[in-house]
């Protein structure tokens, strides 16, 4: 019987097909894992949907798990219940089947004081021959496990280690002072997890080592051989998607990532839902993060600038008049590559003929050329009133979010600041603005776009004004 | 001493006025005293919570609590709002405030670093103990960070000089534990809005409050009503004035103070870093203003129309911000985003104006040329055309059926009922409607599922929207306060 852990173990997802276990895609997931270097697989976790299955299905995941792993990689078996009672046929299964070991949440719903929680963990330790591992994941449970239980369990044989999910540094730090000594800590917060280890933690218990198994063990190898500046290193290389994992819906993510990857893992089970605590917008940054790190194929994007005769030609094309004697048009471009913003503007009176082409535009919405109104946030418009027209086709949520954000507000905050600079109450009611923006379709980095944005628009409104329009 | 000061009744939190400079506005500050006392208030707080206590000197709040001591001039009792988070700093001013007059002390319980039973329990006695005017225990958690126990309130309560306790939390079990152990010994006032008939038909003597600095005379009555035994009364007041006093509780000072400009108060703006659009949210101070017009409070003011080169005269709900003339219906521009909800929110901007204009002529180019995706629908009421006649645009392709219905059927109901709404309040001239019309491009999240909720955004999007439109706004000066602090919510990195 194993004492101790060290080192990394995926919560590995349960595969669903129509809702249904998917056995042939665990046991491949199983051996995807194991065969990048896992020290063993967390079976029935969180991130296993544990919460969502039945006893026969809880029964089924952890046999085909049992069965697909080799030797000399550990098999731990998560229970998450509430009430002692619920439990305990699990335990006798797991023991049956020969798993190494227990990792069990504190109990949920009814908050515990010290003493219930104590006798939950005491009770189950009695009862149980195998070793367990306790779990502290507040943010599920509503609870944490205080260290002063985790020094009283720590005396029974059989309490082996504990895995805490909270993120929760000092009270990591605190259980590694006080019982790191005499069990295992191990680390459930993705993006703790390189402190962790440094502060003394033994191991990871992670939901992304279903989909970066190799990186997190290079990262554990790292540090356990004092490549401590690589280890950070590639802490920070992944911590941007560990982020965006953690708060976009956590496991639902995590299964349409390795869906991207080719292991088809299907969906969360209800409630849970892609477009619900995963965002459609989320996921494409995910998906982003994803190609950065080579997890899955990226084609190279390249950028071509759009010059100032490319943005007349379109406005020619969506028939603005720009020669008309109170209309004057202003040329801005600004950035290198692939965050470069080039911007044609066009400003004239509202009652005017710009004022009609500004209406048409405005009403005639095209798909994924949908014009918008400049604001600096939702509720507070620029004045003059002005609408941006995207040069490219925007063709996903991703890239609609840097128009409806980034571009909006940079377009606003130059107009603004222009008006309040220079422009009586009576001349920004009068004006109308139409800004033509060419932004590319992969452009990433939003400071940069928010202030090339900012720039080309400065030099636009210089054209247009400067000329006395 | 102890038990001079009577402390029943509805005492405003007032405001602490500030002029342009920032500096305390004395002559506005003034004037609401007169609003709120003319209502029939049974005293003031002066340098409470949203009298921003926090971001005054502690000469400013001597001269504040001084002037508003003189200026009651003995008419009426003047609580004085004293507390700091060390005991030290709130003697030397509970003893200012005793010596110029005040006839009592609100102490809020120490804040920032957080204190234990005793060090709280402690505090109080030191005060007490050297003033000779009675003081009134404060909690208010949320903005301390502590929960004053019961128990230390028991405690306290036996001290002579300690006469009540102001409750602000919110926390109806925590309220009826003070009840239960001090019902009729002590004092036991109200500091939360929303709850406040509750508490008081609960047992509370009386309400010291944001919203009485808006809704003096609501209040009064309310507490007349209890008073009176007519319980149905009270509650159904309550409930017309619950809207309004959510938002107030929520936004703070800044909502108080955005109330009263309203209301045709003059209160200023509050200090830094308060600011509206902050907690006080652009979509709070809209429906704001659109339950106090509805509750009566805003009146309706004459303002001149320019339209067609005539000119007339025309009753509207006119706030400070309205310009005293409106032109330039060739296009007007109005956007508002509404929430709750995640999915459900919805963020509207429309064009508005003349049907033979700019307007008008995108309006039936729309209509013809039908883009898929972003078709445009005519807006009807129950089967009829609005008026001004509008259509919606959806700005996000239609994904399918749900979303379609969404948008259609439900959105575009709360977008009629907007229209409807405007025309019949008067920010529309009845004049103008059939010469004006709308295009309102609607946001409906494809993920949407909420049809109430989406109705019901839509409806105050709308309404935010065409009243923005209507009046130019933002205009520059709100540009000029806000623009720089603007947080666009898709403008960072995930």
């Amino acid at each position: 019987m194993i004492k101790s852990l060290h080192g990394i173990y995926p919560a590995i997802v349960t595969p669903f097909d129509d809702n249904e276990i998917n056995i042939e895609v665990l046991r491949e997931l199983t051996r995807y894992v194991v065969d990048r270097g896992v020290n063993g697989v967390v079976a029935c976790g969180t991130t296993g949907e544990s919460i969502y299955l039945s006893f026969e299905e809880w029964c089924k995941v952890l046999e085909t798990v049992t069965d697909e792993i080799s030797n000399h990689s550990k098999v731990i078996a998560g229970i998450i219940e509430a009430g002692y009672d619920t439990l305990k046929d699990k335990i006798l299964y797991a023991r049956d089947l020969g798993v190494d070991a227990l990792l069990i949440a504190s109990s949920y719903y009814f908050k515990l004081s010290e003493k219930e929680l104590y006798y939950f963990y005491s009770k189950i330790a009695d009862e149980c021959e195998l070793p367990i591992i306790l779990y502290n994941i507040p943010q599920c449970t509503g609870m944490y496990i205080d260290r002063k239980i985790v020094e009283d369990l720590c005396e029974r044989s059989n309490i082996i280690g504990i895995k805490d999910s909270s993120g929760n540094l000092p009270y990591l730090n605190e259980l590694i002072n006080h019982v790191g000594n005499r069990i295992s800590i191990l680390c459930g917060y993705d993006e703790m997890v390189y402190p962790a280890l440094m502060i003394g933690a033994d191991g990871a218990i992670l939901g992304t080592a279903n989909l970066i198994p190799e990186i997190w063990v290079e990262l554990y190898k790292n540090v356990r051989k004092k490549r401590f500046s690589m280890a950070m290193e590639l802490h920070h290389k992944i911590s941007r998607l560990l982020r965006l994992i953690r708060s976009n819906g956590g496991l639902i993510a995590i299964k349409a990532c390795l869906e991207e990857i080719g292991l088809n893992v299907g969906l969360s089970r209800l409630p849970l839902k892609i477009g619900g605590s995963l965002s459609l917008e989320s996921y494409e940054e995910i998906l982003l993060e994803l190609k950065r790190l080579g997890i899955i194929e990226d084609k190279v994007a390249r950028h071509r600038e759009i010059g100032r005769n490319e943005l007349i030609l379109r406005l020619e094309e969506l028939g603005v008049p720009l020669k008309q004697g109170d209309i004057s048009v202003g040329y801005g471009s600004k950035g290198k590559g692939i965050n470069n913003v080039s911007i044609a503007l066009v400003v004239g009176t509202i009652g005017g003929v710009l004022g009609y082409k500004w209406a048409e535009i405005y009403s005639l919405l095209k798909s994924g050329y949908e014009a918008v109104v400049a604001v600096h946030e939702p509720g507070l418009m620029t004045r003059p009133p002005t609408l941006i027209i995207p040069y490219y086709k925007i063709r996903n949520l991703r890239q609609a979010s840097i128009i409806h954000g980034v571009v909006q507000s940079a377009v606003a905050d130059a107009v603004t600041s222009y008006t309040i600079a220079s422009l009586d109450k009576a001349e920004s009611d009068k004006y109308i603005i139409l800004a033509l923006v060419a932004v590319d379709p992969n452009a990433i980095d939003r400071d940069e776009i928010y202030s090339n944005t900012l720039d080309a628009m400065n030099m636009a409104i210089n054209m247009v004004f400067g000329r006395g329009g | 001493m102890g038990s001079r000061v009577i402390l029943k009744g509805v005492y405003p939190a007032i405001v602490t006025c500030f002029n342009e400079k920032g500096e305390i506005d004395f002559e506005k500050l003034g004037d609401v005293i007169d609003y709120v006392m003319r209502h029939g208030c049974s005293g003031l707080v002066v340098a409470g919570t949203t009298g921003e206590f926090i971001y005054l000197s502690d000469i400013e709040r001597k001269n504040l609590i001084k002037f508003v001591v003189e200026y009651s001039d003995g008419k009426y009792p003047v609580i004085a709002g004293t507390g700091s988070a060390d005991t030290h700093s709130t003697l030397e001013l509970s003893r200012f405030a005793a010596d110029i007059g005040s006839d009592a002390l609100l102490v809020v319980s120490p804040y920032y670093i957080k204190t234990i039973d005793k060090e709280l329990h402690d505090h109080y006695i030191a005060i007490a103990n050297n003033v000779d005017i009675p003081v009134i225990l404060y909690n208010i958690p949320q903005v301390t960070g502590v929960e004053l126990p019961w128990w230390v309130v028991e405690a306290l309560a036996d001290h002579r000089n300690i006469v009540g306790i102001k409750d602000s939390s919110g926390n109806m079990p925590y309220f009826m534990t003070l009840i239960e152990k001090l019902k009729d010994k002590f004092y036991i006032l109200c500091g939360h809005d929303e709850i406040a008939t509750s508490a008081l038909l609960s047992g509370a003597d009386g309400v010291i409050l944001a919203s009485a600095n808006i809704l003096p005379d609501i209040w009064v009555n309310i507490y007349s009503s209890i008073v009176a035994g007519k319980v149905d009364m009270a509650l159904e007041l309550q409930r017309r004035i619950q809207t309004i006093v959510r938002l107030i509780v929520k936004g703070g000072p800044v909502a108080v103070k955005s109330a009263l400009n309203m209301i045709g108060i003059d209160a200023g703006g509050s200090r830094i870093p308060l600011i509206r659009g902050g907690r006080y949210r652009y979509e709070d101070e809209d429906l704001l203003r659109h339950h106090l017009f509805k509750l009566g409070k805003i009146a309706k003011k004459k303002i001149k129309i320019v339209s067609d080169g005539a000119e007339f005269d025309h009753e509207y709900p006119a706030i400070s911000y309205t310009p005293p003339t409106l032109s330039s219906f060739e296009i007007k521009v109005g956007e508002s985003f509404t929430s709750p909800g995640t999915v459900d929110l919805a963020h509207i901007d429309l064009i508005i104006g003349y049907r033979n204009g700019p307007v008008g002529a995108a309006f039936d180019k729309a209509l013809n040329e039908k883009l898929a995706g972003h078709e445009p629908q005519v807006v009807k009421y129950e089967g009829m055309d609005v008026e001004p006649i509008t259509i919606l645009i959806p700005t996000v392709r239609v994904v399918n059926e749900v979303h379609h219905n969404l948008i259609y059927k439900y959105a575009s109901r709360g977008i009629a009922r907007a229209i409807l709404e405007c025309v019949e309040d008067g920010y529309i001239p009845h004049k103008l409607k059939d010469k004006l019309c709308i295009i309102a491009h609607v946001f409906v999240h494809p993920e949407a599922t909420n049809r109430r909720r989406i109705e019901i955004n839509n409806y105050k999007a709308m309404l935010n929207a065409l009243i923005r439109a209507i009046e130019n706004r933002p205009c520059i000066e709100e540009l000029e306060e806000l623009y720089r602090y603007s947080r666009h919510p898709f403008r960072y990195t995930p």
